[in-house]
């Protein structure tokens, strides 16, 4: 290809103290090209769109825009360069409306308008940011990035809090962009939509790029191979799946109701059994979950637990019973500035006779055992913001491997995380279940209902829409009932 | 042993040896300017008047760390040096008892406002002591009056040296610090004020009735505030409504000295101790050069102040 590429990396490093988040990162985009760039959690992705969109500076290396060597120093200097990103969280300040983070940012409120239409979604401009949910929020972020026009467009894992039908949007808008001769930078960890959509791609490992390729049907051994450099996968495709789940029902769900979107769901859960949960954004599947957790109270119906029907006014009532809870948020669940050994330990410290005296050889063989089992990274043990997203999930589900539990309520494990750590995350689960735990487990990639659970509900609207047998969670029966539509058997 | 080395964290941090380093840095000028401060009488008076201030810093910490403050911290002392002055006549069990039961009192409704509520802390515990100033105004006039001298024990207890420099102030503040220090450290209850502080939801979710934390801190606090307001009426004899007003802020600033986190989760009072004795030392200090109680008022303000812009500062960079 002989056009001059839009955006050229060369010798970029980044170092947070003795952290290196970029050793040697070389990379660039063309006119006109999806470009995708992947990498495991703690590869470097996140750093170097940061430095692109001048959040931070980097502390060596060149950054050339249309050939022209450029640093940016703010998120509105990069803009006015044409370098527009949405990153993984949401960048709207919550407690103000649309409209007014749209001045913010100085975007065109018109404008803004017509790339929300374009999507085929509404957003009423004096909401408050805090009062969407979130994957509008997205979309907004989304539409905001377009409005600027930009010559590269950055997407930092926009599709991991999406429902399948809005990250096909994106696909399309991303399509669009290209054909306007512009450039995309996608940073995703659902391999089938790198295929479908990019050009090329490069992977980064340890802070330096490994490889780069075109991004073609059949290119996800060589994505997954070079993310992971020597570390094997194919244990996530091999999970052991022979049904040990007994007859014996754990956890029975009659009829429960709560806020505006849970209407009637009803199923039941066996002991040693993972049940999977699928559903589009905004089933009323969190709500159900926090309701299960013991953290919202429900409106209606009930939930039986070992034959006896419970309520819950408290987190902890749930708990004592058995039913530990990790959310869909890590944020919501994890101390960041405490340690790996608190944050592990933090439930033994519930009720008043456990706030004397730590018992400090209990504690350290359950901890060590947790980090053991888990496999949880401890290099940056003293502080839990420090580690990546994939070892910050483990600690969160570790925290309850240390107080042990019946039933384990997983709200999409898996996001954002990288291939290696969710085989290991789905591995685990597979283990609770043959130690004849049970696991209630939502997801939103679909493919992955198959690969860890032993049977699935679908909601839909409120309601359990289909109940799949395993041989049945194939993706297109999941989609088909998340969609509404009967199962085809 | 190694649980009691364990106790003062033997890491010696950055943080740590910067707070060495200014103590001993005014400790040096101090000296410098005022010779008698360097013998063992004055090492002794000073440390004794840095007890006080340490005990609210004690109970401030304890506050602090769960992302909380307590500003009512001046009326409860003072409050409990009332009570303790005015009922000793009939007997200092009662007296005390009394005034722990005041203590209580106030620090519950602190903890609760601010755990079952959702009460800002900021506000509920300054509105708290406005409060409390309004009831003992009137109190003492009528309710509440009777002697403002405190019972002869308890002068004893906050100004009588042992062996120069070691008094029995000093004595009471490392049983209680030592206390302080175990708790936070090496109890579940300490690990919890901690969990608190750093994110309240994910102590929820993780199980822990946060309030019934918040609660206990306030309470803590509050005892805390109570036994420095009996210290300080004891070194100045008698009481009166202004008896600890001055050291609210001090107990904020040698807080924030230590590297406690306006926000929780993160501190400790080894730090706290260490910002008290640079206050106590800064004090002395300012009193040798003549400065007026408002330069000092200044000086702890405007502490206060660029530490927490030099922490935001910090936060903002990691």
């Amino acid at each position: 290809m002989s056009q001059s590429p839009i955006l050229k990396i060369s010798h970029l490093s980044k170092s947070y103290g003795p952290v290196i988040a970029l050793r040697d990162a070389n990379f660039e985009v063309l006119p006109g090209e999806i470009h995708a760039l992947l990498g495991a959690n703690g590869a470097g992705k996140s750093t170097l769109v940061k430095i692109l969109t001048g959040v931070i500076t980097g502390d060596l290396g060149v950054i050339e825009v249309s050939g022209k060597q450029i640093t940016f120093t703010s998120p509105d200097n990069a803009r006015k360069g044409g370098v527009a990103p949405v990153f993984q969280d949401p960048a709207l300040i919550p407690d103000i409306s649309i409209q007014r983070n749209l001045h913010l940012t100085g975007t065109d409120k018109s404008r803004f308008l017509k790339e929300i239409l374009a999507m085929g979604l509404e957003v009423d401009l004096n909401k408050l940011a805090s009062e969407i949910e979130l994957p509008l929020l997205r979309m907004i972020d989304l539409a905001r990035a377009l409005s600027h026009d930009p010559d590269l467009l950055i997407l930092d894992e926009i599709t991991a809090a999406l429902p399948v039908d809005m990250a096909e949007k994106v696909i399309a808008i991303m399509g669009a962009h290209k054909a306007k001769g512009k450039s995309v930078i996608f940073i995703s960890h659902r391999l089938a939509e790198i295929e479908e959509i990019c050009d090329r791609a490069t992977v980064l490992r340890d802070g330096i790029n490994v490889d780069t390729f075109d991004a073609a049907e059949g290119s996800e051994e060589r994505i997954v191979a070079a993310m992971l450099g020597d570390k094997n996968l194919s244990n996530t495709r091999n999970l052991n799946r022979v049904n040990k789940a007994s007859s014996e029902v754990l956890l029975k769900v009659d009829s429960l109701s709560g806020g505006k979107l849970l209407k009637s769901v009803s199923f039941q859960v066996h002991k040693g059994e993972v049940l999977g949960v699928a559903a589009l954004e905004g089933q009323g599947q969190d709500l159900l979950f926090e309701i299960l957790a013991g953290e919202t109270k429900p409106a209606g119906g009930k939930i039986v637990v070992n034959g006896k029907e419970v309520t819950f006014n408290h987190p902890d009532d749930a708990i004592e019973i058995g039913i530990s809870y990790v959310p869909g948020d890590r944020k919501s669940a994890l101390m960041p500035q405490r340690s790996i050994r608190e944050n592990l330990a933090l439930t033994r410290m519930r009720g008043l006779r456990n706030w004397g005296q730590i018992k400090f050889k209990d504690e350290d063989e359950k901890v060590d055992g947790a980090i053991r089992s888990l496999e949880i990274d401890t290099r940056a043990r003293s502080q839990v913001k420090r580690l990546s997203g994939g070892n910050q999930q483990k600690v969160t589900i570790g925290r309850w491997v240390t107080t042990g539990f019946d039933l384990l309520l997983c709200f999409d494990p898996t996001r954002g995380i990288d291939v290696g750590t969710k085989g290991q995350i789905y591995e685990l689960i597979r283990k609770f279940a043959d130690e004849g735990k049970s696991v209630l487990l939502f997801t939103s990639e679909l493919r992955e209902i198959a690969l860890a659970c032993d049977r699935a509900i679908v909601l839909y609207e409120g309601k359990v829409q289909a109940n799949l047998e395993h041989k049945d969670c194939d993706e297109e029966s999941l989609l088909n009932a998340a969609h509404g539509l009967a199962v085809k058997k | 042993m190694g649980k009691i080395k364990s106790l003062f964290s033997g890491r010696l941090t950055a943080s740590m040896l910067s707070l060495w380093s200014i103590l001993i840095v005014l400790f040096i000028i101090t000296g410098l300017v005022d010779h008698y401060f360097f013998t063992i009488p004055s090492i002794g008076v000073t440390f004794q008047l840095a007890v006080p201030l340490g005990l609210l810093a004690a109970g401030q910490t304890i506050c602090m760390l769960t992302g909380g403050i307590d500003l009512s911290i001046a009326m409860i002392a003072t409050g409990a040096a009332f009570i303790v002055s005015i009922k000793s006549p009939s007997g200092l069990g009662m007296a005390i008892f009394y005034a722990t039961l005041y203590c209580i009192l106030i620090g519950a409704i602190n903890g609760l406002a601010v755990g079952l509520l959702g009460m800002n802390p900021l506000i509920m515990t300054l509105g708290m002591n406005a409060v409390l100033i309004g009831v003992f105004t009137v109190g003492i006039t009528t309710f509440l009056k009777g002697s403002s001298t405190m019972p002869d024990i308890i002068i004893k207890l906050s100004t009588a040296s042992i062996i120069d420099p070691i008094s029995w102030p000093l004595v009471l503040w490392i049983l209680i610090g030592g206390f302080v220090l175990y708790l936070l450290k090496q109890t579940g209850l300490g690990r919890l004020i901690y969990a608190v502080g750093d994110n309240a939801k994910a102590a929820r979710l993780a199980g822990i009735r946060v309030w019934k934390v918040q609660l206990t801190a306030y309470i803590l606090c509050a005892l805390l505030g109570g036994l420095a307001g009996l210290m300080i009426g004891g070194q100045s004899g008698a009481v009166a409504m202004s008896l600890a007003d001055s050291l609210v802020l001090p107990s904020v600033a040698a807080v924030v000295i230590g590297g406690t986190s306006i926000m929780g989760g993160m501190g400790g009072y080894t730090g706290s101790i260490m910002g008290t004795l640079i206050l106590t030392v800064l004090s002395y200090l300012l009193a040798t050069l003549n400065s007026s109680e408002a330069v000092k008022q200044m000086i702890y303000g405007a502490i206060v102040l660029a530490l927490a812009w030099t922490y935001s500062k910090l936060t903002e960079k990691s």
